[in-house]
């Protein structure tokens, strides 16, 4: 009888083999805040729920939670031996810690900011699915590296990220920053996508305040594509305070919208 | 609390060990020495129940399961106020956001995630979120005896 050294930690285990209930699952990233990274997450699950996915979305955004607002779920949350169940809300399985705390703010640090990414993602009873999005904050910070090692022991298959930008200057310099993290950590970015891409004007035509050709430079530079273009809409928040189909508010977004599941389930393999 | 995290923990736990022990080409398991903070609330005797109904067939069968508990502390940053678990307890049951049991029981979710400490109370003494959990909200192997 000995000692045995490096005991494991059960709860990044348990979290990698909860992640491994997805047959997909997909990062999305930002390089800095206010770029929309939390609504196209949100668009994009409601998209594969209406493709017939069975989908998960799982908002890591400790700090900046805002899926539950963007589809209009609230809690209580419900739990059993089986851990906590995230909440059903317009066919898509929800986690997010402001379902567990509302709107409290939580500043969380370092270790513990780490330590509650990791036993959120292991204490969630997903159920099987077919694609599980799961919302970062925004930049290159404690939780992301936290979520990667955890997808890092779900492993390879089946994983990928999608970088949400804006065509501004700024918002490139910062985005880099995030793709290069993701390249170094060798995560498989499927594409960018383009968000505040342009607005467009009654009756025709569009303005395009932030300028463009940044994030199809940052896509040359890094070898990837720009899987989608959304619009600066204000139908978006009109949708989301009425409570409606959101990822249909407008024929731009819904165009949008289509162009991005087209592609992020092209590039995951169906 | 009611014995909803108990199970998922037992299970997680056993699972990992079990991986582990084939891993580590460990024929048994004898022993495992677990620490769990003491904002977890957890029922030491459901969650060893819950152990003992899972091992059966794997490394662990019949290995000895000890459960120590850590104090809490928190320690202000603002103040420095230092203060426990009851303090802390005083405040969630207060009131607060509640996870529902499946049994129909109401939870703080602080007890299965301690992280969220900053969210749902604050220092007694002076009402900031800028306070540290010093321990007492950690779960984790202290300890694996084995036999190769």
């Amino acid at each position: 009888m000995s000692d045995s050294p490096g005991a494991p930690d059960f709860i990044r285990e348990e979290a990698a083999r909860r992640l491994s209930r997805a047959e997909n699952v997909i990062f999305v990233g930002a390089g800095k805040g206010g770029v929309g990274k939390s609504l196209i997450s949100a668009l994009l699950a409601l998209a594969l729920v209406d493709e017939g996915k069975r989908v998960g979305l799982m908002d890591v955004d400790v700090h900046g939670s805002a899926l539950s607002h963007i589809l209009g779920a609230s809690g209580p949350v419900v739990a059993g031996r089986k851990g906590i169940e995230p909440t059903l809300t317009r066919g898509i399985h929800l986690m997010s810690v402001s379902l567990l705390v509302g709107d409290s703010p939580l500043p969380a640090l370092g270790e513990v900011e780490r330590s509650l990414v990791v036993t959120m993602m292991a204490l969630t009873n997903w159920p099987s699915l077919d694609y599980l999005v799961v919302d970062l904050p925004p930049g290159t910070g404690d939780e992301i590296i936290s979520a990667l090692r955890v997808a890092r022991g779900r492993g390879e298959a089946g994983f990928g990220a999608l970088v949400v930008a804006t065509p501004s200057l700024v918002a490139r310099r910062v985005v880099r920053r995030l793709l290069s993290l993701l390249r170094d950590e060798r995560v498989r970015v499927l594409g960018l996508v383009e968000n505040m891409s342009y607005v467009p004007c009654p009756g025709g035509g569009v303005v395009k305040p932030f300028g463009e050709g940044g994030v199809d430079g940052l896509a040359e530079e890094f070898g990837i594509p720009v899987l989608a273009r959304f619009p600066m809409d204000p139908r978006v928040e009109e949708a989301i305070e009425a409570g409606g189909p959101v990822h249909r508010c407008s024929e731009e977004i819904s165009r949008a919208v289509d162009d991005l599941v087209r592609g992020v389930v092209s590039r995951m393999g169906g | 609390m009611g014995e909803m995290h108990e199970w998922s923990l037992a299970e997680a736990l056993v699972t990992s060990l079990s991986r582990y022990a084939e891993r580590e080409g460990i024929s048994r398991i004898v022993e495992v020495d677990v620490a769990y903070g003491e904002l977890m609330e957890l029922d030491t005797e459901i969650f060893e129940q819950a152990f003992a109904s899972m091992v059966k067939g794997t490394p662990l069968e019949g290995s000895k399961l000890v459960l120590r508990e850590e104090e809490a502390k928190f320690i202000c940053n603002s103040c420095g106020h230092v203060w426990d678990f009851k303090e802390a307890e005083r405040q969630v049951d207060s009131g607060g956001p509640r996870i529902v049991e499946d049994g129909g029981g109401l939870e703080s979710p602080l007890h299965l995630m301690p992280g969220l400490a900053t969210a749902l109370i604050r220092c007694p003494a002076c009402g900031s979120r800028d306070f540290t959990l010093e321990r007492g909200g950690d779960l984790r192997v202290e300890r694996v005896v084995v036999e190769r």
